[in-house]
């Protein structure tokens, strides 16, 4: 069972976050706090695995400095993705950062693969990571996994039906739609991942969680 | 040498999907399939085959299997020559081969090497295997034929494949493909439902739970109404491995599921909550 420890400024937020992590089973929320203070003694007294933490930067600059002496994750939702440069620099045993926006399987993913001890991101965190640890690498300014290159829904539909292997016309047919908008996907499919070719792209997609298996 | 490059001439043509670059194909029966690399035939909707004669004849897609960078076609007209194909058994590592090609417009083309090594797969349809050769792999000569000096199709070549290296796809893997497509436009394979991307294990984490692989599979998807929710997966797990077979990266989770099939039950070792525990899933189909 995952112990999770809400630490959150505004009340409503810690009611949203207590709502969409109600239906779970396999963790408990053991606490939740509005800030910083007296977050020492709670952490002793209810020895949280993972600490979601929603709170403002200074109050996140005192957090992250205690959470960094024990063996306990955080997951952080950020409203800027240079939030997960901080995390990755800290000495964090686990940490997951995601923007505030972020839904609830997202925030429950996060806080299961932090409770594993993994890193995780979105992808907007990941392009900031690849921007700060490797600046002016890309000659565009961009990355390869830029939020930018992100797909829509209606390409991974398609990237979807190109990994069984259909035809633009079986695809046009599935989706309902035009083999010229087909094409048109493929075309942004194929230059958002990088690849030559509709199987590489399948490749690609597979790599990066675009593609259901 | 120059009579098996004679005799195959008639089953190796000219595939053209109306791009700049060309490529090879294979013909593999005599009503006209033909049997291509599924990135030699990007745009599907106007391909036309090109023979040793110089007809032209327009083809359909059938379809493509993205696993293994096939396609299959099947193209209008008669009297196609179907190619040998050799037995899996006689294909060993040091027979003299050439790769055949007809790219562009410079006709039929031939380079020589040796079958330098063979590597063996399995699948549900049986054994197959992967050829590596040092032949050269001219531009266009994507989707020819490996041949050995009986004049028999001993695999596919692909460029792309070995990234450089010579590779070719061998023939029992083909016949595969092609009964696949052809009985039902596309490869049928078991489905869990999941989107996933690979992790790297703490060391911390492997030496508690006693695990020696290195990379596992975040589940960041789990779609509804899949076997993978019937199963209980969760967004968040770590998959481990398939019926104990490590799955440390996408790949090997799309090629366990290629080898399995709808409503096979199978084990998933899994990481939750910084714990090891087993699921059972009975996968359906990709579709």
């Amino acid at each position: 069972m995952i112990r999770v420890l809400i630490v959150a400024t505004y009340a409503s937020v810690r009611a949203g976050l207590h709502a969409l992590l109600a239906d779970t089973t396999d963790w408990v929320i053991v606490g939740s706090v509005g800030s910083s203070a007296d977050l020492e003694g709670l952490l002793t007294e209810t020895r949280p695995d993972v600490v979601l933490l929603d709170v403002t930067d200074g109050d996140q600059a005192r957090v992250l400095p205690l959470l960094a002496e024990t063996e306990i994750g955080v997951v952080v939702l950020g409203d800027a993705p240079e939030g997960a440069l901080t995390l990755a620099r800290s000495s964090l045993p686990a940490w997951a950062y995601l923007s505030k926006e972020a839904e609830g399987p997202e925030i429950a993913a996060a806080v299961r693969a932090v409770a594993t001890g993994l890193i995780a991101t979105d992808r907007a965190g990941l392009a900031a990571l690849l921007r700060g640890e490797t600046p002016g690498a890309d000659p565009d300014g961009e990355t390869r996994f830029a939020a930018e290159d992100a797909l829509t829904a209606r390409e991974r539909e398609v990237l979807q039906a190109i990994a069984l292997g259909l035809p633009n016309k079986a695809i046009a047919a599935r989706l309902g739609i035009s083999t010229h908008t087909v094409k048109f996907h493929v075309a942004a499919i194929l230059a958002k991942l990088g690849a030559a070719s509709r199987t590489e792209a399948v490749t690609l997609g597979i790599r990066r969680g675009d593609v259901t298996l | 040498m120059a009579d098996v490059v004679e005799r195959l001439a008639p089953s190796v043509v000219r595939v053209d999907d109306g791009s700049r670059l060309t490529a090879t194909g294979i013909i593999w029966s005599t009503d006209g399939v033909i049997v291509a690399t599924a990135h030699g035939v990007e745009r599907d909707e106007e391909l036309t085959v090109e023979r040793a004669d110089g007809s032209r004849h327009a083809a359909t897609l059938v379809g493509r299997d993205p696993d293994v960078d096939l396609a299959v076609l099947r193209a209008e007209g008669a009297g196609w020559a179907a190619a040998a194909k050799a037995s899996p058994d006689a294909v060993k590592v040091g027979q003299l081969v050439l790769a055949l090609g007809r790219p562009g417009r410079m006709g039929l083309q031939a380079s020589i090497g040796i079958i330098s090594a063979r590597q063996d797969t399995e699948s549900k349809s049986g054994l197959g295997y992967l050829l590596h050769t040092d032949a050269a792999l001219h531009p266009g000569f994507s989707g020819g034929p490996l041949v050995n000096m009986a004049g028999q199709v001993v695999g596919l070549v692909n460029r792309m494949y070995g990234r450089g290296a010579g590779m070719a796809v061998g023939t029992p893997i083909l016949q595969h493909v092609v009964d696949a497509l052809l009985a039902h436009g596309r490869i049928r394979r078991g489905y869990l439902g999941i989107r996933t991307q690979p992790v790297a294990l703490p060391a911390a984490l492997r030496q508690r739970l006693q695990i020696t692989q290195e990379h596992a599979l975040l589940i960041v998807q789990v779609e509804e109404s899949t076997p993978a929710e019937t199963a209980g997966l969760l967004i968040g797990d770590t998959l481990l491995a398939i019926d104990g077979q490590p799955v440390g990266d996408g790949d090997s989770l799309r090629h366990h599921l290629r080898r399995s099939q709808a409503g096979q039950t199978i084990i998933l070792q899994l990481i939750r909550g910084g714990e090891r525990r087993d699921v059972t899933a009975t996968l359906g189909a990709a579709d």
